[in-house]
């Protein structure tokens, strides 16, 4: 069932490519032979393409839409646009192929296969059907090599057609007759392949080997290709390859705030945020203020922010909304945040403080114990073990430092409050006489009263004494002026 | 055989028996009065009629007794009337007799009525004596003059002869309502004499007197403290209350009320009267009012405050602040007040007791010892305490024999209570003489089953007998009872003993024993 989707699949697509102008060799065989002329060039001229092979695979792999993107002359003039990208390569060679050079090998090469592919005029249907038998049996293909040639598109490529399409008569024939792939088409297919193969090796070759060709390729175009050299390496995440190409845009010279917010946003779509940002400040640079920059670079760092807090990273997340803040002042969410921020690292500081007050308690109130328990105040000392428990349990488990402190406390606590347990037990008759201070306060809050009471007695009698004698002389007094 | 006298006041021979003379009713006889016995020649009365008669008079012109021999001549013939016939010359003579009579009593009148002047005369010259024999002759005649009383009374009082001072003051007072001062005195005299009697009669000089005068505000504070010196208590803050009022600008009746009210046990209204006064009494009256209030903040700081202005309780004060700050469990700072108490007074056995016990709390066994032993020997009132605490220091310091010693002569000097019943039983349970661990600490929770240690020896007597279920109702009564503040109440040691008790235990028997207590 599965098998048929597939079977169908493919048909389809092979029939959409036939119906296209100029669409010829179905998906595999377009790759096959791409790669083909790659391992082509590593053989036999020693140019590294293999190790680039998934870029070029890649350029092989793309869709006819984004070959129409990348070449619009594609549609209508495949040859001129063969010969455009050849130019340009030339023009943007280096001494080192690098992954783009070769993705960009890879769409010329799918383009190259197709203008060299044979069928290219026959019947939709016939054609369609030659595509499909081809993507079945392109796997037992033998390579004919031919001597490698500098191309010139105008005249190469007529002649090449003129060899594929030289048995499209007879294999449509064979079609008609029933006779099908396994008649001519079969035979010639491993010529006809080598002939794609050796097109695409040809042109590579004229374009890696060969002396640049004075044309006049516009800064424009060299700033598209490096444009899109820069997304496809921001896309693959290739850094070096990404710096290399931003270098190379610098040094073209035509780089513009747009184009550097281009450049930012690609990096921010393929979530390299730290560059973006980068390139974003570079254009406030250039632009101070420029609104959807603030905001991009703000909502950046909103995001991080949040991102942060629903982590429990406070601290980033704090550093976050400032930055954000930084960025745009006017961003009122980003005030909130930050403050609400801020709010909970103090709530969390003071929290951390009151874990690590009671850890330094619970310690000293263990140093206590043993002061105690030193002395044989064994109670005393489980009192003490006792509070310093408590306090090693209330640490709360939100810092894990002070966490793993406690619970080593309060093992240490339990442990050792067994300890004494013991002891007691040894000396129970030790505790003879215990609570016995009692007896002296009591006594002394007893007499107390009674001396209080006689006191007051004694100062009644004084003052008893005291008036007599003081009356007695007044009265004396008045009775000598009598 | 009938004795005839002459009427000192009609002349005429009359019966010496009869009260009033058969002639002219007057008075015969003066009441005796004591210490009259003049000796004859010196005085100014007749020794047998008490008539008055001149210095150099041989013969009493109205007895007829011999001065100079005290011998009387006597008429023994019957008393019946003279005949007619012995005629003239008679009459004449008793005419002349009654002349000379008259003359005689018109000049003891006189003579009598300048007494009190010459009295005064002699009292400015500095003769004291004298003008108090004139005077005392004086009223012997005339005992209703009233200023003669009143110069009599302040001569005494100024002699300080409070006795005689008080009667010539209260006659006085009582003659002439008046003289306020009189009573006032009259009372004091009263009052110094110090007696119940003596005090009574003070009162019953005074009250009558605030009753005249009620704006008297000295006689309304004498009266408050007579009565305060009687024991009423009541009728002492009455009074005290009126001489508040009328003497708002003094501070003595005010603290005097304080006093009062503070021995009254009207603790809060002395605490409000007290904090008035000022002076170092006031303060100390304030912190012995707060100290039986329970509050021992307030009582130190006004004790400190009194110690500081040397109160008239000086020694009390201090032992009070150390006994305050024992309580508190301060030790050393109570130490301190019982070292300056007893450098005030050495003997006080509270202050040496007390401070025997700082020194015991502070680990200065020694010095303990040595106080309480001097205690123990002295045989006061601290004897079989000192004792007792003598005990439970040689228990300590596991000297049982010393300790049994010590709770030995405790018991001889009359100790008892719980304290001492359960230092026994733990002298006991050291020595392993369990029964009488067990009576003595039987006799101990029976004193006072309240009492938290004895519980606690209790539980450890058992489980020193093998009977931890007993054991351990005992102990978790001990935890009940004991108040978990006190330094060695060692409750987690105790609770912790508990529950390894219970650990040993079979399960079926760890929710409690139905054993009876030792004790109960």
């Amino acid at each position: 069932m599965k098998s048929t989707g597939v079977r169908l699949t493919t048909f389809l697509t092979l029939f959409l490519l036939a119906a296209l102008p100029g669409a010829a060799w179905g998906p595999t065989a377009q790759t096959t032979i791409v790669a083909g002329a790659a391992r082509l060039m590593a053989r036999e001229h020693a140019i590294p393409l293999t190790n680039l092979l998934d870029d070029i695979r890649a350029g092989a792999e793309v869709s006819q839409v984004e070959l129409l993107e990348l070449l619009p002359e594609a549609g209508t003039d495949p040859i001129n646009a063969i010969a455009s990208e050849m130019y340009l390569l030339q023009a943007v060679r280096t001494t080192r192929v690098d992954p783009y050079y070769a993705y960009r090998l890879g769409v010329l090469g799918k383009l190259t296969a197709q203008v060299s592919a044979p069928m290219l005029d026959a019947e939709a249907t016939y054609r369609t059907l030659y595509l499909a038998d081809v993507e079945r049996s392109i796997g037992g293909v033998v390579y004919r090599h031919a001597p490698r040639r500098s191309v010139d598109p105008r005249t190469y490529f007529p002649l090449v057609q003129s060899q594929a399409g030289a048995r499209r008569q007879l294999v449509e024939k064979d079609y008609q007759e029933g006779v099908g792939f396994r008649g001519i088409a079969s035979k010639a297919l491993s010529e006809d392949v080598s002939r794609s193969i050796n097109a695409v090796a040809d042109v590579w070759y004229t374009i890696l080997q060969e002396r640049v060709r004075v044309v006049n390729i516009s800064k424009g175009q060299m700033r598209t290709y490096y444009i899109n050299a820069l997304e496809y390496y921001i896309q693959n995440r290739q850094v070096k390859e990404t710096e290399a190409s931003h270098a190379r845009l610098e040094a073209l010279g035509v780089q513009t705030p747009d184009l550097r917010k281009r450049i930012a946003d690609m990096f921010y779509d393929s979530r390299q945020f730290e560059r973006a940002i980068e390139e974003y400040e570079v254009v406030l640079q250039e632009q101070p203020g420029r609104r959807d920059v603030v905001e991009r670079i703000a909502g950046y760092y909103k995001e991080v922010g949040d991102k942060a807090l629903r982590d429990d990273r406070l601290e980033e997340a704090r550093d976050a909304y400032q930055s954000a803040v930084a960025a745009d002042k006017l961003d009122a969410d980003a005030q909130t945040s930050l403050v609400e921020a801020k709010r909970l690292i103090s709530d969390r500081e003071d929290r951390l403080g009151e874990d690590q007050a009671a850890l330094d308690q619970a310690a000293a109130l263990e140093r206590e114990a043993e002061m105690q328990a030193r002395t044989g105040d064994y109670g005393r000392a489980m009192e003490v073990l006792q509070e310093a428990q408590m306090l090693y349990s209330g640490v709360t488990t939100e810092f894990p430092d002070e966490t793993r402190a406690a619970q080593s406390g309060l093992n240490s606590v339990v442990r050792r409050m067994e300890e004494l347990r013991g002891e007691i037990l040894r000396n129970a008759q030790r505790l003879s006489g215990t609570g016995s201070s009692g007896d002296v306060r009591a006594l002394a809050r007893t007499k107390s009263r009674e001396l209080a009471e006689e006191a007051l007695r004694k100062l009644m009698r004084d003052d008893y004494e005291a008036y007599l004698k003081e009356l007695g002389d007044t009265m004396t007094r008045r009775l000598e002026v009598r | 055989m009938a004795t005839t006298i002459s009427c000192p006041n009609c002349g005429k021979v009359t019966n010496a028996h009869l009260d009033n003379c058969v002639h002219c009713g007057g008075a015969l006889k003066k009441a005796p009065r004591h210490g009259d016995t003049a000796a004859p020649g010196r005085s100014q009365t007749c020794p047998n009629c008490g008539a008055l008669v001149q210095e150099g008079d041989i013969i009493c012109v109205a007895c007829g007794t011999n001065l100079l021999t005290g011998q009387q001549i006597v008429d023994d013939r019957p008393l019946v009337a003279e005949p007619e016939s012995s005629g003239f010359p008679w009459l004449v003579v008793g005419l002349c007799a009654l002349v000379v009579l008259v003359l005689i009593i018109l000049a003891v009148v006189l003579l009598g009525g300048d007494a009190v002047g010459k009295a005064e005369e002699l009292i400015e010259q500095g003769q004291t004596l004298e003008a108090l024999e004139i005077l005392d002759k004086h009223l012997e005649k005339k005992p209703d003059d009233a200023r003669g009383q009143f110069l009599r009374g302040k001569l005494h009082w100024l002699g300080t002869q409070y006795e005689h001072a008080a009667k010539s003051l209260d006659q006085a007072a009582t003659l002439d309502p008046t003289n306020e001062d009189a009573a006032v005195l009259a009372a004091l005299s009263y009052a110094k004499l110090g007696d119940d009697r003596q005090l009574a009669k003070a009162v019953a000089v005074l009250e009558p007197l605030v009753a005249r005068s009620p704006a008297n505000g000295e006689a309304w504070q004498l009266l408050a403290q007579v009565r305060g010196a009687q024991g009423d208590t009541s009728g002492q803050i009455d009074a005290l209350r009126r001489a508040v009022t009328l003497r708002p600008a003094e501070m003595r009746p005010l603290v005097s009320l304080g006093i009062a009210r503070a021995v009254a046990g009207e603790y809060a209204a002395a605490a409000g009267d007290l904090a008035k006064g000022a002076s170092a009494d006031a303060a100390a009256a304030a912190g012995m009012v707060a100290a039986l209030q329970g509050n021992a903040r307030e009582a130190g700081a006004s004790l400190d405050y009194a110690v500081k202005g040397e109160t008239a309780i000086q020694k009390e004060a201090l032992v009070q602040l150390g006994m305050l700050q024992l309580a508190e469990g301060s030790p050393i700072e109570a130490s301190a007040h019982f070292g300056q108490a007893l450098r005030l007074s050495p003997g006080d056995g509270t202050a040496r007791f007390f401070n025997a016990l700082c020194f015991d709390a502070q680990g200065n066994s020694r010095d303990a010892l040595t106080d309480l032993e001097s205690l123990s020997k002295g045989g006061g009132a601290y004897a079989a305490d000192a004792s007792v605490q003598m005990a439970r220091i040689y228990l300590r310091m596991n000297e049982t024999g010393l300790a049994l010693e010590a709770a030995d002569r405790a018991l001889g000097l009359g100790a008892e209570g719980v304290v001492y019943h359960t230092t026994r039983g733990r002298i006991y349970a050291a020595t392993g003489e369990a029964d009488r661990a067990r009576e003595a600490i039987r006799a101990a929770i029976k004193a006072d089953p309240q009492y938290a240690p004895a519980h606690l020896e209790n539980g450890l007597l058992y489980v020193q007998l093998g009977m931890p279920g007993e054991g351990i109702q005992e102990l978790r009564r001990y935890l009940e009872l004991v108040d978990p503040s006190l330094p060695d109440a060692l409750t987690e040691q105790v609770r912790a003993l508990v529950d390894h008790l219970q650990q040993t235990m079979p399960a079926s028997q760890r929710t409690g024993s139905s054993a009876g207590r030792i004790a109960s």
